[in-house]
């Protein structure tokens, strides 16, 4: 579609040959390898649902579900009173307390993970499955019209 | 009689939401016992303009009811089942492939509304499209009643409030300002209007930027960003979700709209840019080149030094930009409220009352 009053195409040639003579260059960067890019280390969309993988991963969920956040301390025996000392003393009784919880947290989060993937493959299948009958319900619809 | 409209969702300020509004007015005035049915009503719409759906009663034959399609909903094939008759407004439904690896909600909801537009073509009655390409989408789906193509009816009024002073101000500071406005969505491709932008902003002039007004998509953002620093653009401004009055002000203070956009049913966005005056460059994707006529630049090629070029063009030649006015006052008389108005009254009168 050509404007009625501009002249668009003699524009494009005098700018082009601007272009030209000028030597400007299309500034160099990879668009694809921008806009291509995964969000998740895992291709998601590839995984296919596997029945045994996606109980073994909800056993294992169940197994470690609960995180302990309160664990057992041993008695240890307080020898000096100065301040940096507890405040050691205090840092590594959180470090021993916290690492294991985060530790196990993780792990939870990994799991959740996969089996996230295992559920997604799955609605990807009920999808296929939903636009077939879609495709069906059309040509029936139009079978019937037809008639 | 009844004469009723039904959408999905009734959404504020949004081109589908105006033209149902707008429709409910006319049809008021024509008489005609009316009223406006969705699933959900954004709570800055007037009180008292929609009803939920569940509020519909029962219908009979004789009624009418006008359904709006543009998303897959299930409101779709409840309205397929509805007694009465029944006219579809299809404001079209994005391909889902422009959204895959970004928001997988949308690829569901475009796909569903594909299929519906398909299995409602053995279902609807009449069917106006808001563009002759969403016609010829409806006839490629094998719609076999009548089809007439009627524009969006636009609010012009609104258009004529109270621009935002300190936006204003903020940006009329000698700088070239060209403008995108519509979501940040990857159908609209922003990234291409970007690229242009910088080819721009490196031979032609440093002292522009690039203000792309939408709320976004958070992926596809990142990846807009990260493209930009690479081809190292400064002054990219993404003001997010603003106030009417703010987006107002961007008209005011563009100097150019650049439009790179590869699926519009229609694209309300051009039709503003005239309004308010700013030379348009487009890339002559789907119904972009309907809705510009022969006003603005249609570009058939994406080249971003060519964009570029046509950029400082438009900004440097004065006897251009009169042309392009005029070109673009031209088609914006053809999409005035009287004409469309006038054209969707005969329409649905003819429908109506030929029973």
């Amino acid at each position: 579609m050509a404007n009625k009053e501009i002249n668009i195409e003699e524009i494009m040639g005098e700018i082009r040959a601007e272009i030209q003579k000028k030597g400007y260059t299309k500034i160099d960067v990879d668009k694809d390898e921008i806009f291509r890019k995964q969000v998740s280390e895992y291709n998601f969309n590839e995984v296919e649902f596997n029945p045994i993988l996606f109980e073994q991963y909800l056993a294992e969920l169940d197994g470690k579900r609960e995180v302990q956040a309160y664990r057992q301390l041993k008695s240890r025996p307080v020898i000096g009173g100065i301040i940096i000392f507890f405040k050691k003393v205090i840092r590594k009784c959180t470090k021993f307390y916290v690492e294991p919880i985060v530790e196990s947290q993780n792990e939870v989060n990994e799991l959740i993970t996969q089996l996230m993937i295992q559920l997604n493959a799955q609605v990807r299948m009920t999808r296929e499955l939903e636009s077939r009958i879609d495709e069906l319900e059309i040509k029936l619809n139009k079978f019937e019209g037809d008639k | 009689m009844r004469v009723i409209q039904m959408v999905p969702s009734l959404c504020y300020g949004d081109a589908v939401g105006n033209n149902v509004i707008a429709i409910g007015n006319i049809l008021k005035d024509m008489g005609y016992k009316t009223q406006i049915f969705a699933t959900s009503i954004d709570p800055r719409v007037e009180s008292g303009i929609a009803k939920n759906v569940r509020q519909l009663g029962k219908l009979n034959d004789n009624d009418v009811i006008i359904y709006h399609l543009a998303i897959g909903h299930e409101l779709n094939r409840f309205f397929a089942d509805l007694p009465g008759r029944k006219v579809i407004i299809y404001h079209n439904v994005t391909p889902s492939h422009f959204f895959e690896g970004y928001d997988e909600m949308s690829v569901i909801t475009c796909k569903k509304g594909r299929v519906d537009m398909k299995l409602l073509a053995s279902k609807v009655d009449y069917a106006i499209a808001v563009s002759e390409y969403n016609k010829k989408e409806l006839v490629e789906a094998d719609y076999k009643c009548p089809i007439d193509a009627i524009p969006i009816l636009i609010q012009y009024e609104d258009y004529d409030k109270k621009p935002d002073e300190k936006t204003i101000k903020k940006y009329s500071d000698g700088y070239v300002n060209v403008l995108f406005t519509g979501r940040i969505v990857p159908n609209k491709k922003q990234e291409d209007v970007i690229e242009a932008f910088a080819h721009y902003q490196k031979y032609y002039n440093e002292k522009s930027r690039l203000i792309l007004v939408g709320s976004h998509n958070e992926k596809y953002y990142n990846q807009l960003n990260e493209y930009a620093a690479q081809l190292g653009v400064k002054n990219l401004i993404f003001p997010g979700h603003i106030k009417f009055s703010e987006i107002l002000a961007f008209y005011k203070v563009a100097d150019v709209f650049l439009c790179m956009s590869e699926h519009e049913g229609f694209c309300v966005p051009l039709i503003e840019a005239m309004y308010f005056d700013v030379p348009i460059i487009a890339y002559d994707g789907a119904a972009v080149g309907e809705t510009l006529g022969n006003g603005g630049i249609h570009v058939k090629e994406k080249d971003p030094l060519v964009t570029a070029g046509l950029i400082d063009r438009v900004v440097k030649d004065a006897d251009l930009r009169a042309q392009i006015s005029e070109g673009q006052k031209e088609r914006l008389d053809y999409f005035g409220k009287k004409n469309v108005e006038m054209r969707f009254r005969e329409s649905i009168k003819r429908f109506i009352e030929n029973e």
